[in-house]
């Protein structure tokens, strides 16, 4: 199993259990009548998750929304130029994105949620620093693959990804 | 200089290409670093979660599940038949079903893309078998689908609700008579249309037909019913709802329908997680840029720089209106919303315009800008699924924005389109 698949089954998990833990603050508030302010805290948690593990699946084969209108009337070289800096740039960004988010994490490790104990308020940045890391290492290989491949054909908003609403 | 670098770097970035969730990271990033203020690498990952820390947030995730288990399930066949028996007999008879289904549908889903990609393909190829011309269903698929983001739940509703602070329960009230007037502006013109044109209508199939199609759509039809009813009753909140919605797609899917097995749901699962990431990456990185572009004062300048335009409610909602026009040709509808939301709200609150009227009135021009080029993502959906150059798709959709601007005009004009609904249900709001 590729790292992207493990990376997608495994959201698919943390979606899953997004699902779960909303409902049962339903459960919890209409019928058990117990209120279960947990489930707000956890369920953010687990969005941020969500997104961030997702971020790094989605990265491994470019799917994040981009506005390709100007650069497809470029011609092939300014095409091959943009195509570089739209990998090279982001490394840029994430490279002190997973800087900052380790210092982060070392600052909050022990750290737990107000409510849910068991909840590290440090595990939460780890899994941004590792999502940066991974983003670091697919851009890292498009990267190469562009740099050694001629110009890529005009492109198309990923369709699939679904980005609008 | 703060101000300067924010914009001309997300400009440029943005222009060349780069994702739009690392141009909003990298802008702001830059910004930082050219202003005066102490600069912490920690910062950037603290505001991105920061910004994913709302409890609204997790309704996005959930209602694209529920809409996808709802397509997958099979659910929108039941409920294009359903349409078909109500309103087929009109002129141009699937035409008016394919919009009235996607009103339907429109009630589990939030977004247009799914309602494009899912029920849009079996309109088209009802619509096809029946002989349409393949541009006029297009077009009408493409139009009606906009619907889907008007009529609650709607996940930029969501997003705006996210940005602004402003309720999300009022903010789907609030999208009702509208979407249900964009249903009945895009009825008329298809009838316009089918009857010049002589299109073909449906005979009506009969009592104890029609009633077997409204028996086989009665479970999905009930899932508006239960989401509204259930926030305005106060049982859930909306976020709640979309759990309850999701609850609702797998007992329908698993037990009623049979049509979801383990591997139907792990897909569904993987493919609404990527969605997810996909835009709640956008709003990660769309919160820091927020905090920067609040710390640059440049909120305020702009809010300074239109106010002295004018101060008049209305010619202002028809100065954002044309610029939102515009920028929905260029910018996704979630960045822009992302981007132009915290500019643009304190104006309006100024001049006394009801959030909740400006939020709707927002959206629905973004989601008018799904069908614009260079960048309509419908168009791009609808090209994909029909085979036809862009060219021929934009020629055959452009006549179907006269009816959805008629709407948005309409709701510009006449705030009470928009806010009467959750004024009486929600208890008028605090202005």
């Amino acid at each position: 199993m590729s790292l992207k698949s493990l990376l997608e089954k495994l959201n698919a998990l943390v979606l899953f259990a997004l699902f779960c833990i909303t409902a049962a603050a339903v459960v919890f508030r209409t019928i058990l009548g117990i209120p279960a302010s947990w489930s707000e805290e956890l369920g953010q948690y687990a969005f941020i998750f969500l997104v961030f593990i997702g971020a790094a699946a989605v990265t491994a084969d470019d799917g994040h929304i981009s506005i390709t209108s100007f650069v497809d009337r470029l011609g092939p070289g300014g095409r091959r130029t943009c195509r570089l800096l739209q990998l090279a740039l982001p490394i840029l960004f994430l490279v002190v994105f997973a800087w900052g988010a380790w210092t982060n994490v070392r600052s909050n490790w022990g750290m737990e949620l107000s409510t849910v104990a068991w909840m590290n308020v440090g595990y939460m940045y780890l899994c941004l620093m590792l999502s940066s890391i991974v983003m670091i290492g697919y851009l890292l290989r498009l990267l190469v693959r562009a740099w050694r491949a001629p110009p890529p054909p005009p492109s198309h908003p990923p369709i699939e990804a679904g980005s609008t609403p | 200089m703060m101000v300067a670098v924010l914009t001309l770097s997300l400009a440029v970035l943005l222009l060349v290409g780069v994702p739009v969730a690392f141009a909003l990271g990298l802008s702001a990033f830059a910004s930082l670093l050219a202003s005066n203020m102490p600069f912490s690498p920690s910062i950037l990952s603290m505001r991105s979660q920061f910004g994913l820390q709302n409890f609204v947030l997790l309704g996005i995730p959930l209602f694209i599940l529920a809409a996808k288990l709802m397509n997958t399930a099979g659910i929108t066949h039941k409920i294009f038949r359903f349409a078909d028996t109500l309103v087929g007999f009109l002129p141009g008879g699937l035409a008016q079903a394919n919009v009235v289904a996607s009103l339907i549908f429109s009630g589990m889903s939030g977004a247009a893309v799914v309602d494009a990609t899912g029920l849009g393909q079996i309109e088209m190829a009802a619509m096809k078998k029946a002989g349409y011309p393949k541009k006029f269903s297009i077009a009408v698929t493409a139009a009606s689908s906009i619907i889907g983001p008007i009529f609650p739940p709607s996940v930029p509703m969501i997003v705006f609700s996210f940005v602004s602070g402003v309720s999300v329960g009022r903010l789907f009230l609030g999208g009702v008579v509208p979407g249900l007037l964009m249903t009945v502006a895009l009825m008329i013109m298809v009838g316009w249309m089918s009857r010049r044109e002589n299109y073909p209508r449906q005979a009506f199939p009969g009592w104890v037909t029609a009633a077997k199609h409204f028996v086989d759509a009665f479970l999905p039809l009930m899932t508006p019913v239960i989401l509204l009813g259930g926030i305005w009753s106060g049982v859930f909140t909306p976020t709640e709802a979309a759990a309850v919605a999701v609850f609702y797609a797998l007992l329908i899917g698993i037990f009623a329908l049979r049509e979801l097995g383990p591997r139907e749901l792990l897909q569904v699962f993987v493919e609404s997680a990527r969605e997810t990431a996909v835009i709640g990456f956008v709003i990660a990185t769309s919160s820091l840029f927020g905090w920067v572009l609040v710390r640059s004062g440049m909120t305020g300048q702009i809010a300074e720089i239109l106010l002295s335009i004018t101060t008049n409610p209305l010619v202002m909602l028809f100065i954002i209106n044309v610029l939102l026009l515009i920028v929905g040709c260029f910018l996704d509808s979630t960045v822009a919303l992302l981007i132009l939301t915290p500019i643009l709200l304190p104006v309006t609150v100024k001049l006394g315009i009801d959030p909740v009227h400006f939020g709707v009135v927002m959206v629905l021009n973004l989601m008018i800008g799904l069908m614009t080029p260079p960048f309509g993502m419908i168009l791009f959906v609808m090209q994909h699924i029909s085979g036809l150059s862009f060219d021929e798709v934009v020629r055959a959709t452009t006549p179907f924005l006269v009816p959805l601007v008629v709407v948005l005009l309409l709701i510009t004009v006449f705030p009470p389109l928009v806010t009467a609904l959750p004024d009486a249900l929600m208890g008028a709001a605090r202005r």
